[in-house]
């Protein structure tokens, strides 16, 4: 292995381990549960939400990918340091206590996912036409600071999605090439982000009042991620191993699996809905900034987990609940709605 | 991807047609049994929304409309894989005896062996690397040289010009270029491509034209261009005196400088060219086209418009009657039309290359040269050539890319009315059709793009009002493609 794939893997924990200090300081500000799964996951969904706030002007008006990426640092620097502080007057008392077979269980599962993420990293070079336009939008932020033009104008539809950009960001400061980092850094990043989604969902539903250590969720969270290699759906398993690097594997097994994980937790703490909703709401938020293809799918999802609580509830504080998911909804409607003018030409950007 | 044409597709193309599908129906039955009552209630519930949404009669509605084919993602809304994997954990968990736990995991696994035995664990072929690149050695030394150069130079974009199209055992050396050296703007070899020549032919055989590539590659602003290495082509690149930068396993680098059509860049980023035209001892020249200095316009690597201008950097008419064109490409870089305009930036017509039934050329706009007067359907043509006596009239047709002489037809020798039909036999493309008086190029015309595909019918007709040999006159004039039926 060369140097540039250990760095990019180092990289990739970079982000995992700054995605774990927002998250947990999202979750513990909003009294949330803080497993290290959750706060990884919620904390990319932060960061990449705001990433897509300072974005979003600096697109439409043609700006400059390492304006955007400075701002995002500064903030996110300055930040960081008041969520350490945070965090220090908020630490948990109860803490897990780990059995020795159950620390060699993590490790053993640890292992294996990042096995997977070499195999996918090292032995998966796919050159799709979303590909190519996904690492050439990382070379164009990146050697021409701009941000994402197809055939010199600005679309909507191509740029409302600003993941490529945020992971282009480690490049301005190491100088490795964005072709590295999309095939290894996303990689890693992404199969880690399944894992530790999968593993969430396994303790949602496998893990007892009594809080013990959940051995079904840590199996379910390697198990998922290597079915998946003998799955050879095109649209669905495959853009595993061939495309988790891209919006659309990002969309598929992170925020999508994300926003489920987050209904079904509805269904079994029916005390914490508020806090669950902050949650989807959340992911609302970032849908579209990880992916553009998530402008329906998060909406449906939305729908049908609305259509179950409501049946679920019989319709107990039902406008309650249709609420809260329009709320949900409301980024990506937004989303849309823009999509749709531009696409009739009604606006132009 | 084309569009999903029911539920049946949709499940074919979601699932595949594997053994997946099955084992998440099972295991969606299975844990409907494991499940409370309430719970059971949300999940009919989730069934009867999912239907409303993902049927056939939503799937056509949206086919109509244009917008079914990104329909299956919502079927993304269900981890599949989780519920599969939550269903196998707790049968797992319920059996009682580790021997039978073990029994069942392993008849589990030899199940999965034998369903993909075809490739039982995917992209276990695809290793390419030991090192972890994933493009070749070629490509490395390829960007790293051209990316040693460009700091070398203070440049921020290098224009190379490349093979695209050339195989090889995986990927292609163009994508890989692009990818792994993002500085690098690269252009298709068809920059290349005239009448007699073949871009891509002549960036890969073993005796290139190396004056025609090095030459056109600097007239088109290029800085390096890439060729296939094999026994013949360095050696004819050496008899023209040109050494080349790197060379690799399978290709050549060369630096474009020095040719007659060298130009010299006044301005250049990675979006704009400004081309100024020298001969091989630097002195400016015009081109033959009557420009001196063309702007060129990229995006993707592509050269997206071009803008004709005199020494003085004015826009210029070309003998082809546009100032400029504009080029449009989807995503993935194909060509999908050509826009061209006039002086002030209106618009003469558009070639699709997608659609040929878009069409959009340009009998309604017409170009005249200096000498050519019009009033109403009138049209005067004079000569301004010495001994130049006007003595017929016809018409001429011309490659409109190359401006290359093809024919003429329909010549009207006297005052009187002229009309018949041309049969055109050249390839489809677009032409310049013209019409002047006698044989002499310099002479007035009457000019304007026709898009001809191989077979075309045209009817022509025309009055000759007065032929004088100084003037003509000319009115009723007339070219209509014949529709086919």
């Amino acid at each position: 292995m060369s140097w540039t794939f250990v760095a990019c893997v180092g990289i990739a924990f970079v982000w995992l381990g700054l995605f774990y200090l927002w998250g947990r300081s999202f979750l513990t500000f909003i009294k949330a549960e803080r497993d290290i799964a959750s706060s990884i996951a919620f904390g990319y969904l932060l960061l990449q939400f705001i990433y897509q706030i300072i974005y979003l002007p600096f697109y439409f008006t043609r700006g400059s990918f390492r304006a955007v990426s400075y701002i995002w640092l500064g903030i996110v620097a300055i930040v960081s340091v008041l969520l350490c502080i945070f965090l220090r007057k908020h630490s948990s008392e109860q803490k897990l206590q780990l059995k020795p077979l159950e620390k060699v269980g993590i490790c053993l599962a640890s292992v294996l996912v990042l096995g997977l993420a070499v195999y996918v990293s090292l032995h998966v070079p796919y050159y799709g036409q979303d590909t190519r336009t996904y690492i050439n939008t990382m070379n164009e932020s990146y050697y021409r600071d701009a941000l994402w033009f197809v055939s010199g104008k600005l679309s909507f539809h191509y740029g409302m999605c600003s993941m490529f950009q945020l992971f282009t960001v480690p490049a301005l400061l190491t100088g490795i090439k964005p072709y590295y980092l999309s095939l290894f850094t996303i990689r890693v990043a992404g199969t880690c982000l399944l894992s530790l989604i999968v593993y969430r969902t396994g303790i949602i539903i496998f893990r007892k009042p009594d809080n013990r250590f959940c051995w079904p969720a840590l199996i379910l969270s390697v198990l998922v991620p290597y079915l998946l290699m003998f799955w050879g759906s095109m649209y669905t398993a495959e853009f595993f191993y061939w495309r988790i690097n891209e919006a659309k594997g990002f969309c598929q097994f992170i925020l999508l699996p994300l926003g489920f994980s987050v209904f079904l937790e509805m269904f079994k703490k029916d005390a914490e809905r508020k806090k669950l909703w902050k949650e989807q709401l959340m992911v609302g938020l970032a849908a579209v900034s990880v992916s553009a293809s998530s402008l329906m799918p998060y909406l449906f999802l939305v729908f049908l987990g609305t259509f179950a609580l409501l049946v679920y509830d019989k319709l107990k504080e039902g406008w309650r609940t249709v609420g809260c998911s329009m709320v949900c909804m409301l980024p990506n409607l937004l989303y849309l709605a823009i999509y749709i003018l531009e696409k009739e030409g009604t606006i132009v950007l | 991807m084309p569009g999903i044409v029911g539920m049946p597709d949709l499940i074919e193309r979601y699932f595949s047609s594997d053994i997946w599908l099955k084992i998440f129906i099972v295991s969606v039955v299975y844990l409907f049994f494991r499940i409370k009552a309430a719970h059971k209630r949300a999940l009919f519930a989730v069934v009867i929304a999912f239907f409303l949404i993902v049927n056939a009669f939503v799937i056509k509605q949206l086919s109509e409309l244009g917008e079914n084919s990104t329909f299956y993602r919502n079927l993304w809304s269900i981890p599949t894989m989780t519920i599969i994997g939550i269903a196998i954990i707790d049968i797992v968990r319920i059996i009682p005896k580790w021997y039978l736990k073990i029994t069942l995991i392993i008849a589990f696994v030899i199940g999965l062996w034998f369903v993909n035995q075809n490739e039982y664990i995917r992209c276990r072929d695809q290793y390419y690397s030991s090192d972890a690149k994933m493009v070749s050695e070629d490509v490395i030394n390829l960007a790293n040289t051209l990316d040693k150069l460009r700091k070398e130079d203070g440049k921020k974009i290098l224009f190379v010009v490349c093979p695209v199209g050339y195989e090889r055992s995986y990927g292609n050396m163009a994508t890989e270029l692009k990818l792994y050296g993002g500085f690098l703007q690269l252009s298709d070899s068809s920059i290349l491509n005239n009448s007699d020549h073949n871009g891509e032919e002549e960036l890969t055989r073993e005796n290139p034209d190396v004056s025609y590539i090095m030459s056109t590659c600097c007239a088109k602003g290029m800085d390096y261009v890439i060729v296939v290495r094999n026994k013949n082509a360095e050696e004819a690149f050496k008899k023209n005196g040109d050494e080349p930068i790197v060379r690799t396993d399978g290709f050549l680098l060369y630096r474009c400088q020095g040719y007659p059509g060298y130009r010299v860049d006044l301005y250049k980023d990675d979006k704009i060219a400004w081309i100024q035209y020298y001969d091989g001892v630097k002195n400016q020249v015009t081109a033959n086209r009557g420009y001196s200095l063309v702007k060129y316009s990229y995006n993707n690597g592509q050269v997206v418009s071009e803008e004709y201008c005199d020494s003085e950097g004015r826009k210029i008419i070309t003998p082809l009657g546009y100032t400029s064109y504009k080029r449009e490409y989807n995503d993935s870089n194909q060509l999908l039309g050509e826009t061209y305009y006039g002086i002030s930036d209106e618009k003469l017509g558009r070639v699709s290359e997608i659609d040929k039934n878009e069409i959009d050329v340009l009998f309604h706009y017409i170009h005249c040269t200096k000498g050519v007067t019009i009033e109403d359907d009138k049209y005067k043509l004079s000569t301004s050539v010495l001994d130049n006596s006007f003595n017929l009239v016809h018409f001429q047709l011309f490659d409109a890319k190359t401006d290359a002489y093809l024919t003429d037809f329909g010549r009207g020798v006297a005052e009187g009315i002229v009309t018949g039909q041309y049969i055109n036999e050249y390839p489809e493309g677009l032409y310049r059709l013209i019409i002047k008086g006698n044989t002499n190029l310099s002479d007035e015309y009457i000019s304007c793009f026709v898009y001809l595909w191989k077979g075309t019918v045209l009817n022509y007709s025309y009055s000759i009002d007065e032929m004088d040999q100084q003037y003509i006159e000319l009115s009723n004039l007339s070219v209509q493609i014949v529709e086919e039926e």
